[in-house]
């Protein structure tokens, strides 16, 4: 308790909280406009941690992403573009509710859901964290290799499109994960005698060759650039009022928990919890027939799961070092740069960093809320922020961030390279989610493998034998046999429905 | 013959397979080990990249539907002109550093992704100086940041 009162007292200081402010209100336009995500603004920010203490450099990076998740509803509302995967539901009503004139209600619901659902989601994942690390204490490597395996597998499965498509980018996650010197023996892996290489791909750069290079290179050949005009609205007020609030209750407890255990699986973030809690919604609703034409019913769902998503990612990402997506892993790299290591032991051994992460969210959450509150009225002039200029300024923070990981130039065309992969792997519909899970766990995943088998000299045995690493195997075996079952059991009823 | 987008990338990943499971033959490998050796984990990433690749490639093969183009006419020449950019720029970073390449970086950036939006040449270039400084104060004097200084003046 001492600690989470220490990070409390750490983010309330004047400095620090116009940091949390500044940074959230970057993060609410990157949520905001669509093609740029908390995950990009994340990873510029990323090298920008390379001058600060660990403290500020988790004061920003939290704010960001904060600010970024929430952020997302603002253009879903105001133009029915989501502003990114975790808020496409959203559009379902809120821009509905825009065109019936309720943009106030509809930007106000949106506001208090992430709200209520990142401070609610953020205070369970505090008090669960410590107890899932302590209980991961008692883990050996053969329990950690499974749940890495277990993890990149589910990812891989529920990527978009087909599955054997998110096994590829698996296996060049892991692929390339293995440049550099070996763990164990250090022996050079494919660094053809450049020394640059020695300590592997930069995830640094990975973050900016594949999340802001490609985005930008790919929305320019695509000539998505202005966005449709915001609906003329009143946006005075408040907007809601204590009465909605409470006849929305159901409907927000139910979204709260569906985001909070979807964000908890890795793999499935916010971009799924809002399609499904708002699809919830609908059925258990006493006027289904109002969702889609702009009932705040349904951007209540959308918006409160997305947002308890967000907690349920950090008790992973805290308790295990597992990041659940695109964004927790790029916040263990933010650990990572620091030099520490996201898992049961950082709880143990940097408690004052670990709780001062909770509590910054918590403050971020609060600060984000009234930020969005007091600025309402305006918040439809982020969405004509010129894109231009915006990506140009990123294109050029992204050469400084590359530059910045070793002061080597080397760098910059290490970027380049993963944007030129990035590129190639959009068009060709694969998914990057897991190949940069792959390639951030890789490490892990090869020597928790090497050390279990070291450990049982010479023998796979114990990989099966014990109970909670059997669990963790089946479960990636049937996260891939699970596509395929389904099919054939649809397939099964489509025939007996036929013979009928 | 137009190959489909599954076909292609079978394809590339099985050339790719091949010249680094070549490679990969080349690690020292120490005899003797009780553990798997550091051939292991390439092999697995070899290896679901090859799988993956061929399922790709009969899925692609297979297929005879008509594929919609991944982007609007002229996609690929403006992924070749961004691309070509952005990798001038790295280069011309590399040689002659930060301050004297940035502003005409942002310049050329800002013209290409403008598309058919107007913006005057003075407020660009102006803009493009503007940034530059505030990304130098910022992170050389805020954050101590090094930025390139280009090879040729080191």
């Amino acid at each position: 308790m001492q600690y989470y009162i220490n990070g409390l007292m750490l983010c309330l200081q004047p400095l620090n909280l116009l940091l949390i402010a500044g940074v959230s209100v970057v993060g609410i336009i990157f949520g905001a406009i669509p093609g740029l995500s908390a995950t990009l603004g994340i990873s510029l920010l990323l090298p920008v941690t390379f001058g600060l203490s660990t403290q500020t450099s988790f004061i920003v990076l939290l704010a960001m992403w904060i600010g970024g998740v929430s952020g997302t509803f603002i253009s879903a509302v105001l133009i029915g573009i989501p502003g990114s995967s975790s808020s496409i539901a959203t559009c379902f009503d809120g821009y509905p509710m825009t065109l019936k004139g309720e943009a106030s209600k509809a930007l106000a619901v949106g506001m208090t859901a992430s709200f209520l659902a990142t401070v609610g989601s953020v205070l369970i994942a505090t008090v669960v964290a410590p107890v899932i690390a302590d209980l991961a204490l008692l883990l050996g490597p053969w329990e950690y290799f499974s749940l890495c395996f277990c993890a990149i597998t589910l990812v891989a499965a529920l990527s978009k499109g087909n599955i054997w498509k998110g096994i590829m980018a698996a296996g060049i996650g892991l692929f390339l994960g293995c440049v550099g010197l070996d763990p164990i023996t250090g022996v050079a892996r494919y660094t053809f005698g450049n020394h640059y290489l020695d300590s592997g791909l930069s995830t640094v750069c990975q973050m900016l060759g594949m999340f802001a290079i490609c985005r930008i290179i790919l929305d320019y050949a695509k000539g998505q650039g202005k966005l449709p005009e915001v609906q003329k609205s009143d946006l005075h007020g408040f907007g809601i009022g204590l009465k909605d609030f409470i006849s929305n209750l159901p409907t927000i407890i139910r979204s709260f928990l569906i985001g909070l255990w979807i964000g908890f699986l890795p793999g499935m973030g916010s971009g799924i919890s809002n399609m499904v809690a708002y699809g919830q919604a609908q059925q258990a609703s006493k006027h289904p027939e109002e969702f889609g034409k702009g009932t705040a019913e349904g951007v209540w769902a959308s918006e409160t799961a997305n947002n308890a998503s967000l907690g349920g990612a950090m008790i992973p990402m805290m308790a295990l070092g597992i990041p659940g997506d695109g964004i927790t892993a790029m916040l263990i790299a933010g650990l990572t740069i620091h030099g520490l290591q996201a898992g049961p032991l950082f709880m143990t051994n940097q408690p004052d960093l670990c709780y001062l992460i909770f509590a910054c969210v918590l403050i971020s959450a609060i600060v984000t809320f009234l930020i969005e509150a007091v600025f309402k009225r305006w918040l439809p002039m982020i969405l004509k922020v010129p894109y231009h200029f915006l990506y140009s300024v990123i294109l050029t923070i992204c050469f400084i961030g590359s530059f910045g990981v070793s002061n080597t130039e080397f760098n910059i065309f290490v970027m380049l390279a993963w944007a030129v992969l990035a590129i190639f792997l959009n068009i060709e519909g694969i998914s990057l989610s897991p190949l940069v899970l792959a390639f951030i766990l890789s490490d892990d995943l090869e020597s928790y493998f090497r050390k279990g088998v070291s450990f049982a000299h010479g023998s796979y045995a114990p990989f099966f034998t014990r109970p909670v690493s059997l669990i963790f195997l089946l479960l990636a075996i049937f996260s891939v046999a699970w596509p395929y079952i389904a099919e054939a059991r649809k397939k099964r009823a489509a025939k007996t429905e036929m013979a009928l | 013959m137009n190959l489909k987008r599954d076909t292609k990338a079978g394809i590339a990943g099985i050339i790719a397979v091949i010249l680094f499971f070549i490679e990969t033959q080349n690690m020292t490998q120490r005899p003797n080990l009780i553990e798997p050796g550091p051939r292991m984990m390439p092999y697995v990433g070899l290896f679901l990249i090859l799988i993956s690749s061929v399922m790709l490639l009969i899925r692609g093969l297979k297929n005879r539907e008509e594929e919609k183009p991944y982007f609007p006419e002229g996609g690929i020449k403006k992924v070749i002109t961004g691309f070509s950019e952005v990798l001038l720029y790295g280069i011309l970073l590399t040689l002659f550093g930060f301050l004297p390449t940035t502003p005409f970086a942002m310049f050329a950036f800002v013209n290409t992704l403008k598309g058919t939006e107007e913006v005057k040449w003075w407020q660009n270039a102006l803009i493009s100086i503007m940034v530059t400084l505030c990304l130098y104060a910022m992170f050389v004097l805020g954050f101590r940041i090094k930025l390139p200084a280009g090879i040729l003046f080191r």
